[in-house]
Parts: C-alpha cells; structure tokens; sequence
C-alpha cells in the first residue's frame, strides 16, 4: 500500500474541509438562493469539482444550525429557496478564520523557508 | 414548473434511485434542489447542449449521493464483493439441497469472510448477506 500522500489528495482534503466555511462567508454577507451560491463558488477555478456536492454541504450546514433556509416566490421562475447565515454560523465562521489564518500563515512561512 | 427535458428527467430519474440509501426525507430534499437548480440554470427554450452542459457542471449523481454521506466509502461492487456474493448464495442452496455438507458450510464460511472484508457492504447489503448466509 502507497504510503506516500500526494498533493492532489491533501488538496482535496483541504477543499472540502474549507468549503463549508467558504459558503458561510457568503452568507455572512447576504442571504442567496442555492443556485446563487452554486454558480459564485463554482465560478472559483479550484473551489468546487462537481456543483451538484454543494447541495448535500448546505443540507449538512442547515442540520448544524448554521443556516436557515425560507423559500421565496421569484418572479423570473420558480420559488426560490434562500439560505441565510444564523448567529452559531456566524461563531462557527468567525473561529475557523482565526484557524484558518493562524494555519495558512504557518505554512506559508515553512514553505518558504523550504524552497530558499 | 418543473424541468421537462428528457436529459434533465432521466438524470433526476438517476439521482432518485441512487440516493435511496439516504433517508427519505433527505432524498426527497436533493432531489427538489437539484431539480430546482435545473429549473434556474435552464432557459425554457434549452438546447441539448445546454442541459448536457448543466449537467456536467453538476457532475455525476453518484458524487453527489457520495457528498451526502461522507461517513460512508462510495459503494464499490469489485471481485472481493461478488466472490463473496457468489459463495454465500452457492453454499446456502447447497445445504438446503441436501449436498455434502462440508462443501457448502466452506462456502457460507469463506462468503461471510470476504463479506466482512469488504468496506462497501453496509447496512441492507450486510444483512441480505446474512440472511442468504443463513446465521451470522
């Protein structure tokens, strides 16, 4: 069995584990449709593989209490359903940024010194 | 309302039947969205390049049953799960027809060893696998 772990599957790893939190900085801002979300994430090169795995990561974020969800009458189509960001999503948001931060920054630095 | 092009109905279809390992409710919910997303990314007059397009951005229905329950390894039928499948099956018909017994309990024994090696059986899998192997 191949022990080494390769960039494209720590890549990944760290993608899906961002995502989430990626999507909860959108709402932070304003509450969107699910479509919405869809198209400004997978809009990002290196965000999102196949559209279509946002749909169960807001179902999962909805069952956390991170997100609410209302349906609305559109008037270009059919009702839409928007998910707006909720007070523990907000917290959940705020403490994976310091991580994040804190994570991103450490290996930057390593990275660095490792490649002078 | 709803979307009607043949693409779009038979990749729904698809989605619906992979993702009954879900729970009703939840299956009943991705698939609204996914309709939904389709309604909203398709003009009415769409084109089968259109749809086939919309389609690939979504990406495969097992991906997104997969996203669903990340707790599970995506389900994998390999040799391992039909050598298993197939011993279990041959050894229970075997006893019950009365054949030497050895030859069948080593069937039922080596089945239900590949079963429990298997990572992709779970849930209904393992007990119709019990229930074929006849105790467990």
């Amino acid at each position: 069995m191949c022990s080494v772990v390769l960039a494209a599957d720590v890549l990944s790893q760290l993608r899906r584990g961002a995502l989430e939190y990626c999507v909860l900085a959108l709402l932070a801002q304003e509450e969107r449709y699910g479509f919405g979300i869809v198209r400004t994430l997978g809009s990002n090169d290196g965000m999102v593989t196949g559209e279509g795995t946002l749909y169960p990561l807001l179902a999962r974020l909805k069952k956390a209490g991170h997100v609410t969800t209302t349906w609305r009458e559109s008037d270009t189509g059919p009702p839409r359903k928007y998910y707006a960001i909720t007070a523990e999503g907000r917290r959940a948001l705020a403490d994976f940024t310091t991580q994040w931060r804190l994570f991103r920054d450490a290996v930057d630095d390593i990275l660095a010194k490792g490649t002078t | 309302m709803t979307t009607t092009h043949p693409l779009a109905e038979d990749y729904l279809r698809r989605l619906n039947h992979i993702a009954r390992v879900l729970p009703r409710h939840e299956r009943d919910e991705l698939v609204a969205e996914i309709r939904n997303h389709l309604d909203s990314g398709l003009p009415p007059d769409a084109t089968d390049a259109d749809v086939r397009n919309l389609l690939d951005q979504l990406g495969p229905p097992n991906d997104i049953v997969a996203a669903a329950r990340p707790e599970h390894p995506p389900m994998r039928r390999g040799p391992r799960e039909v050598f298993a499948l197939i011993l279990l099956v041959t050894g229970f018909r075997r006893s019950s027809g009365g054949s030497p017994a050895s030859v069948c309990c080593c069937g039922r024994r080596c089945g239900r060893r590949a079963r429990s090696c298997s990572q992709s059986w779970y849930g209904r899998e393992a007990t119709a696998s019990c229930s074929a192997s006849g105790r467990r």
